[in-house]
């Protein structure tokens, strides 16, 4: 059996500069002393600075300044949680711009910043939500801001509100707060009624997070942005990596952590992908900017039950404490390294999640048979082995449910046909639900 | 008091990690068994009657409820097969002789033939020699090394292709994790497979327990009264804190169906479709497409196409000119301690 | 509530034992309440064991957070303490608590 591996590893701290760095100099200008202690290199602030906007840089080749775009200015949309790395996010990608301006005398594109606002279902956000934002407006003056709550997601044109399910309207009716008697039941009405349908805290803050995730995508289609960006470290990507790994989404791991195209719309950019959480801290605080994020500023926040933690907090915790960098690398580099051959094949043959819009994953057994060179197009063989049309049914005599305890309840018969493992069990128990997109 | 979920009749005794479900005793031994032998069915672990079949055992709590569980359940439904147990000797005084008279006892409990092999018949060493030589960090290497081959060579000595081990969902989910933080790509397509067959051996390797949570393999342990021994090995770091394991036990508790659903995940990541092993696996595939496509995945990737052959020393399979524990075995020989021979574990 | 103790059995298993210098089980008598008054519950019991009759320096792999390590598995009179209100059930007199480790060798 493995033995168990210690991550309280020795190897120096980056956040921690090792004792004989302060009186030496800095490594690469050798001019003062250095600030701070990056992969065993020690920096002053301004080297350090450039250090971490050269590895931001790297992601932004797309939108370097082009002849001939000049016209088509380009957009790009930037979700602003206040958190630490999105607020560094905001600084950089206002210098990038500065710079364009500076050097080219234009700037390849425009940013729209966007905050989603949960502060309606999520009890940990804030309330201060405006005042933030006029803080910002007058910090980066060339950038565009917005807050957008997160059910809006419902009052988007695509969204399914004439289809909403007879029961859940019904139940719209009795629950609803007076104004929702029909099924144009107001937006934070059905947001707040379908994730009281999730049966865990962890349940509802993936499904917030999903729909997060696609109303900023909705958004950046709606005002003509052709990418998101995204503010995520390598320390919050290896959080997710391994997040959606425990919540069952290891067959949409490429979608989940790539950059690029997702399959409803606008790609997603992640410059600073390359860094550590702890780094951009000691950016903001070199740049002196702390004060416009959240994350310093704000009294602790309420601890919460250890049982009504979520997966992802953690995951966020884990990486927080491990000192050892080069597991977090690790991870995301492992991660970006998967790519599955038949994806595309398997997006025909199954389609997209209804909840997370992203390809469904298929049984096991099928995949290993798959993947060893069977013929496993016959669907209905007697062994079990049974996908395609009929994904193993979802029925209660299906082995693969039966094995991984995802048996439908009554009135879910069905769901595997269009919920992904992950989404199965993030739903479970929640039957048929108020999704405010349609994915298939 | 709550009514068991299933019977209605008897008190509820057992939450399931899986599913929530409020069980009484009998009806937990009976679902627990039935779902190893749908387990079984699934993935035709036995497809051939009247094989003789190894079943890895240390005394431990999942080798002893293994054994047990087979036992119940080749007699309920006629598998037609015969269980041999194969344990190690490691040569660990006050933790292996210990657990080697469980097995023993096991033996004549579940009637099964016992067979056991040790490190020093097979290497000259006993782990107490290997580590008043190289010291207490690093054993478990030599360790991990010599136990997967001289299961393989305690196989083959009693004719059997086929091990069973007692790997539970907790240690696959452990192994993916631990796969991911060690960025071993080529391992993280293979550990989550129930049956596995490695370039270093023709052994063929299962893991009945895969999805059977270590919570319930204890509570089978325990209502069924089984005769199991659960002392640490005294050479095992002390590695609670910060640890992959730890991590999965916090993980349960916010959502106990995660381990389920790591293995899951896990499941997804086949070999195939995440680039090639670096190593050829030694079942054959017919299929040309899937050939090509590994050698042209190869080629991005870079690393060299290994092939099976022999030790040149002992003769046992090895995919380099001098297998692991023969280097192992050359180092600790040598009269300089501390040789570093740079060796991974094979995955568990 | 009139002080008192509590008399109950405990139960060590699956490893656990070694931390209690290889006492499998043995008979203890539980303050009825805690020092700022509430009724003793499965947490206290597990302050209480490490305080009083633990033998090994290690208390970390037992108590964390203030209750039983993730990973030991707890029965109340032989049932799961998850349908007991796990660490904030209440002793009763008499009761069997027993603990199993699972991160035991295997």
């Amino acid at each position: 059996m493995d033995q168990p591996m210690e991550f309280e590893v020795t190897m120096a701290d980056i956040a921690k500069s090792s004792a004989d760095a302060a009186d030496a100099l800095c490594r690469r200008c050798r001019a003062v002393p250095p600030a701070v202690t990056i992969r065993t290199e020690p920096l002053c602030a301004a080297c350090f600075t450039t250090y971490l906007r050269t590895k931001f840089t790297r992601h932004m080749e797309p939108f370097r300044v082009k002849p001939g775009t000049e016209i088509n200015r380009r957009r790009l949309l930037l979700a602003l949680s206040f958190g630490v790395a999105s607020t560094a996010l905001l600084d950089i990608l206002h210098w990038h711009r500065s710079l364009q301006l500076q050097r080219a005398r234009r700037a390849e594109y425009d940013v729209l910043v966007v905050h989603i606002d949960e502060s309606a279902v999520a009890s940990s956000s804030t309330g201060a939500v405006d005042a933030q934002l006029e803080k910002l407006r007058g910090q980066y003056e060339q950038f565009e801001f917005r807050s957008i709550p997160l059910h809006h997601i419902y009052e988007l044109p695509t969204a399914i509100g004439d289809t909403l399910p007879d029961e859940i309207a019904a139940e719209l009716e009795q629950n609803g707060d007076g104004e929702s008697t029909n099924a144009d039941a107001n937006p934070l009405s059905r947001l707040r009624a379908l994730l009281s349908r999730l049966n865990s805290r962890a349940s509802q803050v993936d499904v917030i997070a999903i729909l997060r995730a696609r109303l900023l995508a909705e958004l950046a289609k709606i005002n003509g942005c052709e990418a998101v960006m995204l503010g995520d470290s390598m320390t919050r990507m290896a959080a997710m990596v391994l997040a959606e790994v425990t919540k069952g989404r290891g067959h949409s791991l490429p979608w989940l952590i790539s950059d690029g195209p997702t399959p409803y719309g606008p790609s997603l950019v992640r410059p600073l992908r390359d860094l550590t959480t702890s780094e951009l801290n000691h950016y903001l605080s070199f740049t002196d900017i702390a004060h416009l994020s959240n994350a310093t500023s704000s009294a602790p926040k309420p601890p919460v039950a250890a049982k009504n933690q979520t997966i992802d907090e953690i995951m966020i915790r884990f990486f927080d404490d491990v000192s050892n960098n080069h597991l977090t690398a690790n991870v995301v580099r492992t991660a970006a390294k998967l790519h599955f051959a038949d994806d595309e094949d398997r997006v025909q043959r199954l389609g997209l999640c209804e909840i997370c819009g992203l390809p469904m994953d298929e049984n096991p057994k099928l995949r290993v048979a798959r993947a060893r060179g069977h013929d496993v197009s016959s669907s209905n063989s007697s062994n079990g082995i049974s996908n395609g049309d009929s994904n193993g049914n979802g029925s209660i005599y299906d082995a693969d449910a039966r094995i991984y305890c995802l048996e439908p309840s009554p009135g879910e018969e069905g769901m595997k046909q269009r919920r992904c493992y992950g989404c199965r069990r993030t739903t479970q128990g929640a039957g048929k639900v108020d999704w405010p997109v349609d994915n298939r | 008091m709550h009514p068991c979920a299933i019977c209605q009749r008897s008190r509820a005794q057992i939450v399931r990690p899986k599913n929530g479900q409020k069980i009484c005793k009998a009806c937990f031994l009976d679902v627990f068994e039935s779902e190893i032998h749908t387990t079984i069915i699934e993935n035709d672990i036995f497809p051939t009657r009247g094989e003789r079949v190894a079943i890895g055992a240390s005394g431990g709590k999942d080798s002893t409820v293994l054994a047990s569980v087979l036992k119940t359940l080749n007699e309920r439904y006629d598998y037609g097969v015969e269980f041999v147990l194969l344990s190690i000797d490691e040569g660990i005084h006050g933790y292996r002789d210990d657990s080697l008279e469980t097995v023993k006892r096991n033996a004549v409990q579940y009637g099964m033939e016992l067979s056991i092999v040790g490190y020093e018949e097979l290497y000259g060493w006993t782990m107490d020699q290997v580590v008043d030589k190289v010291g207490r960090k690093g054993n478990c290497t030599y360790c991990g090394v010599f136990r997967r081959q001289a299961l393989d060579r305690g196989a083959k000595r009693l004719e059997i292709s086929h091990i069973l081990t007692g790997h539970n969902a907790d240690d696959v989910a452990e192994t993916i994790l631990m796969n991911f933080l060690r960025g071993d790509l080529p391992r993280l397509g293979r550990c989550a497979e129930i049956v596995t067959a490695s370039s270093t051996s023709t052994m063929k390797r299962s893991k009945p327990l895969k999805y059977a949570y270590e919570k319930e393999i204890v509570l089978y342990a325990h209502h069924r009264q089984l005769d199991y021994f659960s002392t640490e090995c005294v050479y095992s770091p002390e590695a609670f804190r910060g640890s992959a394991r730890s991590l999965l036990k916090e993980l349960e508790k916010v959502r106990p169906s995660s381990i389920l659903d790591i293995v899951r995940s896990g499941e997804q990541l086949l070999y195939k479709d995440i680039g090639p092993s670096k190593k050829t696996p030694s079942v054959a595939s017919g299929d040309p497409n899937q050939q090509s496509t590994r050698k042209q995945t190869q080629k991005q990737e870079g690393p060299r196409l290994q092939t099976v052959g022999s030790c040149k020393h002992c003769g046992y399979m090895s995919s380099q000119p001098i297998c692991k524990a023969c280097a192992l075995v050359y180092s600790l020989n040598k009269s300089n301690a501390l040789v570093e021979v740079l060796v991974t574990e094979e995955p568990s | 509530m009139a002080a008192g103790t509590i008399p109950i059995t405990v139960e060590l298993s699956g490893g656990l034992e070694i931390l209690f210098n290889n006492v499998r089980k043995f008979d203890v008598e539980l303050p009825a309440t805690t020092a700022d008054g509430s009724a003793s519950n499965i947490d206290y019991l597990v302050k209480f064991l490490c305080d009083n009759k633990m033998t090994d320096p290690r208390r970390e792999l037992f108590e964390l957070n203030n209750t039983v390590r993730p990973g030991i598995l707890v029965l109340i009179n032989e049932a799961d303490w998850e349908l007991e209100g796990e660490g904030e059930y209440k002793l009763q007199p008499k009761d069997q608590i027993l603990f199993i480790s699972t991160l035991h060798g295997g």
